[in-house]
């Protein structure tokens, strides 16, 4: 009995400690495509990059499309509970801002 | 051959190899597995408890990540939490955001009526504190806390975000599965205490071979245990075979030199009968008669001790098995001869030529006294039957007195108590038969007679 609840509870751990990711679906299947024909990077060479930029943990991942560019947006904790908002490029992993003040998209 | 030892029995015997093997796996059995039933139950309790913190952790995260602001730098209502429970009046899992103003800012709908109190030791590090706290109704809540710096509009904002979940719903669990693995852990009991049941009476059958071989030993069939026994044993078994060795070591000794002083008495005995004749002719006649009396009567000692002694240690030692009807033939035609035999009728039935377990001398001296004495107070006949391995003289003499049969079959009445022409025969023939394990009856018969049988 133990035996089968293990797997459950460390899937369910799994599931609450990976970062939640928000974005349409139709963004989604773009941005696929684009990271297939290599136009942009993948996620997890950009989460990569966000951690060893800034160390913490990456508690939301947002995706902006704006005129065929991909623009990320991680939400990082880092662990002296300092919350910063990094935008980047998808295309590059270039920073293009932290700590954005205004929320309004 | 059973119970002539008749050991006085103790008051109280320690208690028995079973019974203690049953106390000890009735008490270490349901012990050990009261213990592994605690381990199990709070390993599940620790795995459940793990997961509830990951979930907490993720929730806090889940909040930190949806911060909105207003303009003014104030929080706004976190939206986009799919647990219902935050939604539900007393819901179990519950949110609450503190800022410099109030430590309860922002509350769960699922808080309803109720504040979350802050712990006593807050962390400003960024730490996560685990604690449990009071909940609403009653409820303990497993709670946990994080202070966060978060960018606004008006810069940047410490807050505390708190989310905590009842802790029923995990007792519960523990109960449950501390009821569900009951009937596994009873029956593992009673298969454990079952399995060392077996264990004993399995291990303990060696005893058995013990009590039959000192069985076999004390009925004169064997004269020592060899290797019927486990190893264990083996220092028992070498004790009571030195002990058995040095018995028949003494035993030997008794006989050779009980033998030796009944050879030395015969030459000394002849003189004396020579003394008596000497006595007779110078007309001491009643002197010489006394003294013949008694010669006879030592005479009668010597013979017994001489015969006893040739008679086998135990019955493993014979030299050979005896033919019955081969040595019955040889006895009868021997007294056949002697002048009272030959006034006899005999009616000897033999049929069954058989070779029976008993060294051929000591066969032809356990008959031969037995008939011996049938003839000796025989009137006119003596029978001598063999038939289903028993062997049967009768003679129809006087017979014997009621009284002295039960003293001629009791065990142990001692040699000397016996008066020659009556009992130093039947005192060999009860050797015999006790180193051969035969059972011997003697009984008077309902005409005229004494009836002596022996079962082979």
């Amino acid at each position: 009995m133990l035996k089968r609840l293990l797997p459950i509870a460390i899937l369910s751990a799994l599931a609450l400690a990976a970062p939640q990711a928000r974005a349409d679906d139709d963004d989604l299947d773009r941005l696929r495509d684009a990271v297939s024909r290599g136009e942009v990077m993948p996620l997890s060479a950009l989460q990569d990059e966000v951690r060893r930029a800034f160390p913490g943990e990456i508690i939301r991942v947002e995706l902006d499309e704006d005129d065929g560019r991909f623009i990320y947006e991680f939400k990082v904790l880092q662990t002296n509970g300092r919350l910063i908002e990094i935008e980047m490029d998808a295309k590059d992993g270039r920073v293009l801002d932290v700590d954005k003040d205004d929320d309004d998209d | 051959m059973n119970g002539d030892i008749q050991t006085e029995r103790p008051g109280r015997r320690p208690l028995s190899i079973r019974a203690r093997f049953l106390i000890i796996s009735l008490v270490a059995v349901p012990s050990a597995l009261a213990l592994a039933a605690l381990f199990m139950v709070s390993v599940f309790s620790a795995n459940l408890e793990r997961r509830l913190n990951a979930e907490l952790t993720g929730h806090i995260n889940n909040i930190a990540a949806s911060l909105r602001f207003a303009p003014d730098g104030s929080p706004e209502r976190p939206a986009g939490f799919f647990d219902k429970r935050f939604g539900d009046a007393y819901g179990g899992l519950y949110w609450q955001i503190g800022d410099d103003t109030s430590p309860a800012r922002l509350r769960s709908p699922s808080l309803w009526d109720f504040t979350l109190a802050p712990p006593a030791d807050q962390p400003s590090d960024g730490r996560v504190l685990h604690y449990d706290t009071a909940g609403p109704d009653g409820t303990t809540l497993t709670a946990q806390q994080r202070q966060i710096m978060v960018p606004t509009p008006a810069g940047l904002k410490t807050l505390r975000i708190t989310v905590a979940a009842d802790r029923k719903p995990l007792q519960d669990a523990d109960y449950r599965f501390a009821f569900d693995i009951l009937p596994y852990l009873a029956g593992l009991a009673l298969f454990l205490i079952g399995a060392s049941l077996i264990q004993v009476v399995f291990g303990l059958k060696p005893l058995a071979a013990l009590t039959s071989g000192l069985d076999r030993i004390r009925e004169r069939r064997g004269g020592r245990l060899d290797g019927v026994l486990p190893k264990e044993f083996e220092p028992v078994e070498n004790s009571v075979n030195r002990l058995l060795d040095a018995q028949a070591q003494a035993i030997a000794k008794a006989r050779a030199r009980a033998g030796d002083l009944a050879h030395g008495l015969k030459t000394p005995l002849t003189i004396l009968s020579n003394d008596a004749l000497t006595l007779r002719q110078k007309g001491e006649a009643e002197m010489a008669d006394e003294i013949d009396r008694l010669v006879a009567m030592m005479r009668a000692h010597v013979e017994a001790e001489l015969a006893r002694s040739r008679i086998v240690a135990n019955a493993e030692l014979r030299q050979s098995d005896a033919d019955m009807d081969k040595i019955v033939g040889q006895i009868v035609r021997t007294l056949k001869r002697t002048p009272e035999g030959e006034a006899l009728i005999w009616q000897v039935e033999t049929g069954e030529p058989a070779d029976v377990p008993l060294d051929p001398h000591d066969l032809r001296e356990l008959i031969g006294n037995i008939v011996e004495n049938a003839v000796k107070w025989a009137s006119s006949e003596v029978t001598i039957t063999w038939k289903n391995r028993r062997l049967t003289v009768t003679d129809n003499g006087p017979g014997v007195d009621p009284e002295k049969i039960r003293s001629m079959t009791e065990r142990g009445v001692r040699l000397d108590e016996q008066v020659p022409g009556t009992g130093l025969g039947l005192s060999i023939v009860k050797e015999i038969c006790t180193v051969y394990g035969l059972t011997l009856s003697i009984e008077n018969r309902q005409q005229a007679g004494l009836q002596v049988a022996i079962a082979f």
